[in-house]
């Protein structure tokens, strides 16, 4: 038997450390046993009684580490020792190094290959960072809001100089090279290519084309006010082009409100200039001048992601088109009482909103929403519904320094349960956004005002109609079947897309029979 | 439309700056992300970020990087030569028998601490135009003697820098642009002169300087007509692990190799020239001064190229702290108060002890070593505190404030990257990161001198002044 | 200069900081979450945000030191601004959460003690890493060599020892100054450290039956020689009955609530130090209990 032992001064190792080095150091070949330990008096003794000690050991004091090592053989004794020591310095190593860190985007460039910039800081900084990104040539995406029209303007002119994509301010959604940016959806890889100027729009049609079988080329986001008069639509010509020559997309989608005419002749202009079909949906946009230039005219957001997977190669006949389930509006009806006549819509996602919206607007005149564009329909009260009351969360007045409504649900929750108190509410709509960056449960969320709800509204005698709609695929980590489950077992009716929603619920509170 | 078509092909490599979950998302779906430690630039004043703003206009921006780059040019191409030495008197414009140089911006003799009034006194003595300290401190508060920066007269002086007209300087002269400038000679120990002390072997031994090594080195000089090429000798003090400010053991060594077969063809004496070697060998700073003076010859060619924000200058006199800004020429000083320098002491000191920052050593950080350099000496860690790690990450991060890498003075264990060179005013407004400067702590009394050294910044009140101004010139924004 | 806001700093500690301006404190030792400083004779830890609460102890935002002064200069200073660390750096607790330990009192009404004793002794019992000190330890011969499993022996029987001194002359504790539990075992804080600790923490509360102070006061002069500053700073400590919050709450829960899973959860808490050291200052705190519990109901 040999032993051998090593005194560090003044060495203080966590205990979570000591552990490991002495457990590795029993495990070096041809140790027999290795005690690692501080240098008090006890531990020498206990070292000394179990025969282990050495004249060294004497003169550790209590702040001192012993290493004590025993093999069978005396010239095993070296390169045992030399492992025991390589267990610390890996350890030192390991601390020493720290990993690189960059403060500005020319810095990072200069030592990592890079392609694109991800901004998301506060807006009143962006702009300054969205110029200095595409200065290092490089594409961006500018999630931040806030930022003034004049620098969006400058930044995408610059880009397309360029030739480079600017994304946004302002743009939630994108997908490139079948990697979503920010809100995105998991779908698949495909041939067909998205402009969107809304973030959730782009989002529902990626999830429908998926839905259908078919996939995504690119999501090219542009940024709520692309389309304006003072942006001129600079990305979204510039997106279509770069589709017009990308190989791998056969067909183009293009979502956006209703541009200003002279940028949609802008754009249209572009469109008949393009040698592959284009689908448009304006969310209300006008079909006649959109024939005219050779575009697809889409009304609906399902209705565009149909033209887009049939000009795609589809069969439309054998689509699951998940058509409106009539039966179910009728019972619905049945079952809901004559004051119980109006429809509030809470939603987390813009144009889900303004889609559901402008549904239902075909029936009734008096459709009150925060995101309205027509001043008379403007709610007084962001705090208060008054008839027919569409929501969008995500708008400032709602969000006001909080995080989106997709992230935190809060606010929701509790107008939620202010709306299904009022007797006057026939069906409340709800969306639900699945998808990176978006909450880890949306519906989970949910689920405990949804049953209070129901227990009050049953209580008080009265049935409450709620229609879920959740936006997202199974490949989406929320996974879209867990989150309908959930919404199934409360009791709450399904909608398979987002257009679906506006014309179930326009259904469900029509006394009209004729008019179903 | 070709970087999007590259775009497309390619696989996503994104720098990400902002929200954390954006991030994390990429990561997951395998993209490459660089996440920036991100700060809101110029820690969110909207003033300075304005000022900014106006400068990263097309316009503005063309005009100042143009001309920074003719800046950038000068100091590179500069080829500073030490040429020879002599008495101030002699060679340094502007100098006379009742001038007193200092270090740092200009200061009156009120304002002056401890260590520069010490060194004033002593030199108003050694000058003889005082019999002793008390009657000088009287004859320097009377105004009889002028006061000005030794950087105003094409000169710089270590720690207190106090240069007065028969004293011995360098001489380096720029080659290829012809302006000369001049330093002291090293004292060498640490009771000395530029640290304020005054004694009698203070005095004794700047005589000595005067009558035997200043003119011992300005005899040598005259056998070696071609000048020795400072930035030659530079360049290998770095690679033999120099970083030129603080630790100066490889290009003492080297610049007395040059000037050893000068000395020996000199008529003095062997008594005499092994007194000269013994001084040299006592200390290892005795080139310390000399490559102050390489920077400053060198930085003195690029300072007043119009619309240039580069730093040319970054001194203080242990009362403040000045930097002079290549676009806003001659004697325009922006100042901020002195800091106190970190770093471990000398046994028996405390941090009370400590004197602010002074010396216009930091020229050579201004130039691109010293504390810039630091990645290359790694064993100058133990005196000025921190670890190895910490020093290699200055140099990296210098990278960030600087606009180029000298080709001409590399780092080998950097992969032979060239020294950061040019701070930007605006980079350092922008990013709110200052300059590292290497440098030694004073006894904030008079006469105990050196007693430790560590690490400063400048005040960021100099860069934000410098920048307003600048702007102001170039945009008559305010 | 940038600054480190606190989370939390310990109130008897900012009293001290507040009087000692100017001073400086000198580094001892440094980990991932902790680095220790000595300020005259006292330490004080600057640690991570997932540490708990503990006396002289300032909590910083920080996940973990890997980034932030991972290489602690030699000394700190207090300053106006703060503590002062490195040349850029300044911890600051204007608006910090100030951290009182609230002590606990030993209750009259005992009904509950045994039930929560057993229950905790059982859940050591189960622990991946089990107090050396545990019988288990004797009597399978546990450890990996034959050091090891003489140290257990040893660690088991002293505890013992302490254990039955305790219980035989509770008024007046005197005979244990040549414990073996000092120093004795692995880990920075060796085991029988830590079951010291765990003892005199629990053993200075109000009311409590068995009296240890005179025991304690030859403890507190003779730790500094017979164990490392760390180890003997937090017997020190114990021995005045200051401890890390989660000691606090662990001792609050085991004399006073009725739900079980309220137990388990702040002794979670506590096994969460270190490495094996949470297991025996658990063991140290619940076997002292167990001492008083024998003589308030006598069974």
């Amino acid at each position: 038997m040999s032993i051998r032992a090593k005194i560090k001064k003044n060495t203080y190792l966590d205990s979570i450390s000591l552990m490991s080095i002495s457990t590795q150091a029993n495990n070096i070949e041809h140790v027999k046993q290795a005690m690692i330990g501080m240098g008090t008096d006890m531990n020498k003794e206990v070292i000394e009684n179990v025969g282990m000690t050495v004249d060294e050991i004497k003169k550790a004091t209590t702040g001192d580490l012993i290493i004590v090592i025993q093999t069978d053989k005396e010239d095993q004794l070296d390169a045992a020792m030399e492992e025991v020591e390589k267990l610390f310095i890996r350890k030192e190593d390991k601390s020493e190094t720290k990993e690189k860190t960059y403060n500005s985007i020319s810095s990072a460039v200069e030592d990592v290959d890079s392609n694109i910039a991800v901004i998301s800081v506060n807006g009143l900084y962006a702009a300054r960072e969205a110029r200095e990104a595409l200065n290092n040539d490089l594409h961006v995406m500018l999630f931040s809001d806030n930022v003034s029209i004049e620098d969006e303007v400058e930044l995408k002119k610059l880009a397309h100089e360029k030739g480079l994509l600017m994304m946004g301010p302002d743009c939630g959604t994108a997908i490139i090279n079948n990697t979503g940016l920010c809100f995105a959806n998991k779908v698949r890889k495909g041939n067909i290519g998205i402009v969107g100027a809304s973030g959730t729009g782009s989002q529902e049609l990626s999830v429908r084309i998926h839905d259908f079988g078919y996939g995504i080329s690119q999501l090219i986001g542009t940024g709520g006010r692309d389309l304006s008069k003072e942006v001129n639509g600079i990305m979204m010509v510039d997106g279509i082009r770069a589709l017009e020559e990308a190989p791998d997309t056969e067909v183009i989608v293009l979502i956006s409100k209703p541009p200003e005419k002279e940028v949609e002749k802008k754009v249209l202009k572009e469109v008949n200039k393009s040698k592959k079909p284009v689908v448009i949906w304006f969310l209300g946009g006008d079909e006649e001048s959109i024939q005219a230039s050779k575009g697809h005219y889409a009304k609906g957001s399902k209705e565009a992601a149909i033209k887009a997977v049939v000009l795609a190669g589809a069969d439309e006949d054998s689509l699951n088109k998940h058509s409106l389930n009539l039966p179910l509006i009728k019972e619905v009806q049945k079952k809901l009482k004559p004051e119980q006549k109006y429809i509030r819509g809470l939603f987390t996602g813009g144009t889900l909103c303004d889609e559901a919206m402008l549904a239902a607007k075909e029936y009734y005149e008096d459709m009150y929403s925060n995101i309205s564009k027509d001043e008379k329909y403007q709610l007084e009260d962001s705090g208060k519904s008054f008839h027919h009351t569409f929501i969008d969360f995500g708008s400032d007045e709602y969000t006001d320094g909080k995080p989106h409504p997709m992230i935190d649900p809060s606010a929701r929750i509790d107008r939620f349960m202010e709306e299904a108190a009022d007797p006057k509410v026939g069906v409340i709509l709800l969306d639900f956004v699945l998808g990176y960056g978006s909450h880890e449960d949306p519906v989970g969320a949910m689920v405990p005002a949804i049953k209070e709800a129901k227990e009050k509204a049953k209580a008080e005698g009265r049935h409450l109609e709620i229609i879920g709609y959740v936006l997202g695929t199974d490949e989406d980590r929320q996974n879209l079947k867990a989150q309908n489950d959930k919404l199934d077992s409360l009791g709450v009716t399904l909608s398979s897309s987002s257009q679906n929603l506006g014309l179930l619920a326009r259904g469900f509170v029509n006394k009209e029979e004729n008019n179903g | 439309m070709d970087k999007i078509k590259n775009l497309f092909q390619d696989d996503l490599k994104a720098v990400a700056l902002g929200i954390e979950f954006i991030k994390d998302d990429l990561e997951i779906q395998g993209a490459e992300v660089t996440q920036l430690d991100w700060q809101p630039p110029a820690s969110g004043d909207s003033h300075l970020i304005e000022l900014l703003d106006k400068l990263d206009e097309p316009e503005n921006q063309d005009k100042i990087n143009k001309a920074n780059e003719e800046a950038i040019e000068r100091i590179l191409n500069s080829q500073p030569i030490l040429v020879g030495y002599d008495q101030a008197i002699n060679v340094i414009p502007g100098m006379k028998k009742n001038l007193i140089l200092h270090a740092g911006p200009p200061i009156a003799w009120e304002n002056m601490n401890g260590a520069m009034r010490g060194a004033v006194t002593g030199a108003i003595v050694f000058e003889g135009l005082a019999e002793n300290i008390e009657e000088a401190e009287k004859v320097a508060a009377s105004g009889k003697v002028e006061f000005a920066p030794c950087h105003e007269h094409d000169a710089v002086g270590s720690m207190a820098g106090v240069t007065s007209a028969s004293m011995y300087v360098h001489i380096v002269e720029n080659k290829v642009y012809g302006n000369v400038a001049y330093t002291n000679l090293s004292e060498q120990l640490s009771k000395i002169l530029r640290f304020g002390a005054n004694d009698q072997s203070v005095i004794d031994r700047l005589n000595w300087m005067r009558d035997v090594l200043g003119p011992m080195l300005r005899d040598a000089m005259k056998f070696c007509s071609e000048g020795i090429d400072l930035r030659l000798l530079l360049s290998k003090a770095l690679h033999m692990g120099d970083e030129a400010h603080n630790r100066n053991v490889a290009g003492t060594t080297l610049l007395i190799q040059a000037l050893t077969p000068y000395i020996v063809q000199t008529d003095w004496s062997k008594e005499d020239q092994k007194e000269v070697f013994d001084f040299v060998l006592s200390s290892d700073y005795f080139s310390g001064p000399t490559w102050m003076a390489l920077a400053k010859c060198s930085l003195d060619a690029a300072h007043g190229v119009k619309n240039s924000t580069i730093v040319t200058t970054m001194c203080r006199n242990g009362y403040e702290f000045g930097i002079r800004v290549s676009g806003m020429s001659g004697n325009t000083w922006f100042t901020g108060p002195a800091q106190e320098v970190i770093g471990p002491l000398f046994a028996g000191y405390k941090r009370e002890d400590s004197g602010l920052d002074i010396g216009d050593s930091a020229i050579t950080e201004t130039f691109g070593v010293g504390g810039f350099a630091m990645a290359t000496a790694p064993a100058i860690v133990p005196l000025v505190g921190g670890t190895v790690a910490d020093a290699m990450n200055v140099t990296e991060e210098m990278k960030d404030i600087t606009t180029t890498k000298n080709p001409n003075v590399t780092i080998p264990v950097l992969n032979f990257m060239g020294i950061p060179t040019g701070i930007d005013i605006r980079k350092v407004i922008k990013l709110n990161k200052l300059p590292t400067i290497n440098t030694a702590i004073a006894h904030k009394d008079a006469g105990i001198g050196m007693i430790g050294a560590g690490i400063t910044h400048p005040p960021f009140e100099a860069f934000k002044d410098a920048l307003e101004a600048f702007a102001e010139t170039l945009t008559g924004a305010k | 200069m940038q600054k480190v806001s606190a989370l939390s700093i310990d109130n008897e500690l900012l009293k001290k900081i507040e009087k000692s301006n100017g001073s400086a404190a000198v580094l001892h030792s440094y980990f991932k979450h902790a680095v220790n400083y000595l300020h005259g004779d006292e330490m004080l830890a600057i640690v991570s945000a997932p540490i708990d609460n503990a006396v002289s102890t300032i909590r910083v935002s920080k996940e973990n030191f890997d980034k932030f002064f991972l290489n602690p200069s030699k000394n700190i200073y207090f300053t106006d601004l703060g503590l002062q660390i490195n040349e850029d750096w300044v911890i600051d607790w204007e608006e910090t959460e100030k951290w009182q330990e609230e002590k606990a009192i030993y209750p009259k009404d005992t009904r509950l003690l045994a039930e929560n004793i057993s229950l905790v002794k059982e859940n050591l019992r189960k622990q991946s890493k089990p107090s050396w000190a545990h019988e288990k330890a004797v009597n399978k011969n546990i450890g990996s060599n034959t050091f090891e499993q003489a140290m257990n022996r040893l660690l088991y029987m002293e505890t013992e020892k302490m254990f039955k001194a305790i219980e035989n002359t509770p008024k007046k504790v005197n005979q244990l100054n040549e414990t073996k539990l000092f120093g004795l075992g692995k880990g920075l804080t060796p085991s029988g450290d830590d079951i010291l600790t765990g003892t005199c923490f629990v053993s200075t509360i109000e009311n409590f039956p068995i009296n240890l102070s005179e025991q304690q006061k030859l403890w507190k002069k003779t730790a500094k020689e017979k164990t490392n500053l760390i180890s003997a700073t937090a017997i020190y400590q114990a021995c005045h009955g200051r401890g890390r919050e989660s000691m606090h709450e662990f001792l609050k829960a085991v004399l006073f609530s009725t739900e079980p899973e309220v137990v388990l959860n702040k002794l979670e808490k506590v096994l969460a130090i270190g490495s094996s050291s949470g297991s025996e200052i658990a063991w140290g705190m619940i076997r002292t209990i167990e001492s008083a519990n024998k003589l308030t109901h006598n069974y």
